[in-house]
């Protein structure tokens, strides 16, 4: 027993604290005996130990660590079940050496069996040793009734088949084949697109799973572009994977694109930098909500019986908030590949700037005001008729003015963002001020860059793909226009864009 | 009230290395030999059928650690009482009768105890055998208040608790609960001693095993007909509810209480 330990509350604490530590990692039965042993190490002193499951069919206890001779006799067996039957820790002297007994029950069922070897003489044991072997067997058990209750649950369990429909609904959506194999390189998910393209060769099936091998032996995305000669003609596929962690198992998913049609196979090349950045950050942020579902989700499962409804409503809206925010990142994970695969076109028309600017201004205010930051329009007497794309430049309007408001000073007593215009000759100038956090002078032009995010300097509040920026650059620069940003730390910033008058770029 | 019996020396040792959590078994062993009769029959019990541990015990400090620390000290606490309370008594009263009660109701709370998986049931046995032991104490003192009461009680069919209401004079739950302090028993024992017939009162960690005894006391009486004693008919509906014992259940615990039962003759003359 451990010296330093004076007190029985002292010693019960360390003993809990200890149980509590080692029983949150536990995923599977023989999880709670390891536990369960580190448990009983920080106060007893163990030589070995054997797990033993309980064979009802037969009534044997049957080791799963290990095979002494002495624990297949009869009489072990007999000595075992009685102390199961009982349902007491019991300690037992065998051949000179003493063995300490916990029963794992959920009366009348017997769950299985834990038995240790003692270091100590049985004389040293005291009452309140007793006590906490007594508390252990009792909180252990309940452990493990869960955990096979739980291992029992997983398959049927409907808020899980819920979250898995959800995720083949946003899978199906993509305009890749997705699939996800384990680790016999079977599929265990195919998205519709994967489903529906017979055409796919041995050879792309074979390049699929070589990759999705090697992702599961080295845990990490891989990417590979992939050329297969069909009748003669060449096919280019570009393969990316990544390890998931899916139905309790380290599985790959696998997203494949016919690369060949929209001639990327030269610029993808060139990105592919970009690409494992790409990859990085995307599992990165769709990790964050899935995980808070996922969790969420598991307690739910694991405490439905004595949860109430106000803590079950509670978990529920946190699982719609990071589901709405997963949504988020997804459509503008859509908006950037469509960009990547120069799908973006711009769809003209003439329409008034300002008409737009008081629009955009309208449907944020509601936002504004539960931000406590007020939203100002420094507008000019005059129509302002462009030729562009409305629903794009009304994107970057309102990703400028969102992020003023998304990254006000909450030191500051009044915070705004305002919105000005300027005609120029050739161009019209928009600024979006704020007086905001700011941005450090060395990060002005990375913010325009793919994946980039202020806050991850500044603040962990906003989360984001990063994408926002990169997408209104792009925007403005396909109208022929420019898009910059002067900044303070602390002061607030001031984002510029042009839009030429004329709509000729 | 002040002439209620005291305990001998060696018993008020037993009961203190009891009460003292960083006691080992050597120290509960000692302790219990100091008086051979006591240990003797802590070691026959401990081999009896009742717990039914398929090789032998040969010693106290082996009982202690085979079949746990407060598993043994409570046998001991169960045979000091009965040394001190119910053998020999040399009356008209059927103290014998009270103690086949006591076990009844012992056994009953114990398989309660395990069937709703009650986290401390090594203590629920001897809370349940000592749970009458106010009406002991009647009998020792003070024997023809007792027989009075047992009297009204037949006169007019109310139960023995309620006669002492009545009356107004200390019921044996109170009484049962001074003794227990005045020996120094441990909480558990002396909350379910003093509230066996009024669980309600009880809001304490402890409210449970208060909880149990009551309704094994009920049960018991229903089961083995033990009506001598004029049981209570009522059942609390508090300490019912809050135990949430399934109709499954209970004709579960009374069929292993009739099996265990059989197995205890060795604690009908101890
Ligand atoms: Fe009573
Ligand atoms: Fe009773």
């Amino acid at each position: 027993m451990n010296d330093r330990i004076v007190s029985y509350s002292e010693k019960l604490l360390v003993v809990i604290s200890s149980f509590t530590k080692n029983m949150m990692s536990v995923k599977a039965s023989l999880d709670v005996y390891d536990a369960l042993l580190k448990t009983l190490r920080s106060f007893i002193k163990i030589k070995d130990s054997v797990f033993f499951k309980y064979n009802e069919g037969i009534g044997r206890f049957e080791s799963i660590n290990a095979s002494a001779e002495f624990f297949k006799d009869k009489e072990f067996n007999n000595l075992a079940l009685w102390i199961a039957k009982r349902g007491l820790p019991s300690i037992q002297p065998i051949d000179e050496r003493d063995f300490l007994f916990i029963p794992l029950n959920k009366n009348p069922k017997i769950l299985g069996l834990f038995v240790a070897e003692l270091e100590s003489s049985l004389d040293v044991i005291k009452q309140e040793d007793m006590d906490i072997l007594n508390f252990l067997t009792f909180q252990t058990s309940l452990v493990l009734e869960n955990v096979s209750l739980y291992e029992q649950l997983q398959e049927k369990n409907e808020i899980l088949e819920n979250l898995y429909r959800y995720m083949q609904t946003i899978l199906d959506s993509m305009d890749y084949e997705i699939a996800v194999y384990d680790k016999e390189l079977k599929t265990t998910f195919e998205n519709k697109r994967f489903k529906a393209s017979e055409k796919l060769t041995q050879e792309v099936l074979d390049a699929v799973k070589n990759l999705a091998r090697k992702t599961l032996e080295t845990a990490e995305s891989q990417i590979l572009e992939f050329e297969n000669l069909v009748d003669g003609e060449s096919v280019f596929y570009s393969i990316t994977t990544f390890p998931v962690y899916f139905n309790f198992q380290d599985q790959v998913m696998v997203i494949l694109r016919d690369i060949t049609s929209t001639h990327e196979l030269e610029r993808l090349r060139k990105i592919d930098e970009m690409k494992n950045q790409f990859v990085a950050t995307i599992s990165h942020e769709l990790k964050t909500p899935v995980t808070a579902i996922k969790a969420y989700s598991e307690t739910i499962i694991d405490s439905l019986e004595d949860i109430d409804k106000e803590t079950l409503k509670d978990f529920l809206k946190t699982i719609l908030d990071q589901t709405e925010h997963l949504d988020n990142l997804v459509s503008e994970l859509t908006d950037f590949s469509k960009m990547e695969s120069k799908m973006f076109e711009l769809n003209k028309e003439k329409f008034d700037l300002l008409e737009l600017c008081h629009n955009v201004i309208e449907s944020l205010q509601e936002l504004a005001t539960s931000k406590n930051v007020e939203l100002l329009f420094d507008e000019i007497d005059e129509k302002l008729i462009v030729e562009a794309d409305k629903r794009r430049i009304r994107q970057v309007l309102i990703n400028l003015i969102e992020n003023g408001i998304k990254y006000s000073d909450k030191t500051k007593n009044e915070r705004f963002v305002k919105l000005k215009i300027e005609k120029g000759e050739n161009e019209i100038l928009v600024i979006v001020e704020d007086n905001g956090i700011g941005i450090p002078k060395d990060l002005k032009e990375k913010i325009f860059e793919r994946f980039f995010r202020v806050e991850s300097y500044l603040t962990s509040e906003v989360s984001g793909t990063g994408l926002g920026l990169a997408i209104c650059k792009t925007i403005v620069e396909k109208h022929g226009g420019k898009i910059w940003v002067e900044s303070e730390p602390q002061k607030g910033s001031k984002f510029f864009f042009t839009i030429p008058v004329r709509g000729d770029s | 009230m002040d002439d209620l019996p005291t305990l001998n020396f060696i018993h008020q040792k037993v009961i203190n290395v009891a009460n003292n959590p960083a006691s080992s078994a050597a120290d509960l062993a000692k302790v219990i030999s100091l008086d051979p009769s006591l240990s003797s029959r802590v070691l026959k019990l401990s081999n009896s059928a009742y717990y039914g541990f398929p090789r032998k015990v040969t010693s106290i400090s082996q009982a202690v650690t085979i079949l746990g620390f407060k598993t043994v000290k409570n046998l001991a606490i169960g045979i000091m009482v009965y040394d001190n309370l119910f053998k020999n008594r040399d009356i008209d009263i059927d103290m014998k009768k009270l103690w086949e009660h006591s076990i009844n109701v012992a056994i009953f709370s114990e398989v309660i105890g395990e069937e709703l998986n009650y986290p401390n049931k090594e203590e629920l046995f001897i809370c349940g055998l000592l749970h009458d032991i106010g009406k002991a104490i009647w009998a020792l003192i003070n024997p023809n208040i007792l027989k009075y009461v047992l009297k009204v009680c037949e006169k007019t069919g109310l139960s023995f608790y309620e006669v002492e209401i009545h009356l107004d004079i200390p019921s044996h739950q109170t009484t049962g609960e001074i003794i227990c302090r005045k020996w120094n028993f441990p909480e558990i024992i002396t909350l379910s001693v003093g509230n066996h017939h009024t669980p309600s009162s009880v809001e304490d960690v402890y409210s449970d095993v208060v909880d149990i005894v009551h309704v094994a006391d009920l049960f018991s009486n229903a089961v083995f007909n033990d009506l001598n004693w004029y049981p209570s008919k009522l059942i609390n509906e508090d300490a019912w509810n809050s135990l949430k014992l399934k109709p499954s259940m209970v004709i579960k615990t009374v069929q292993e209480v009739k099996k265990r039962f059989e197995s205890a003759k060795d604690f009908l003359n101890i």
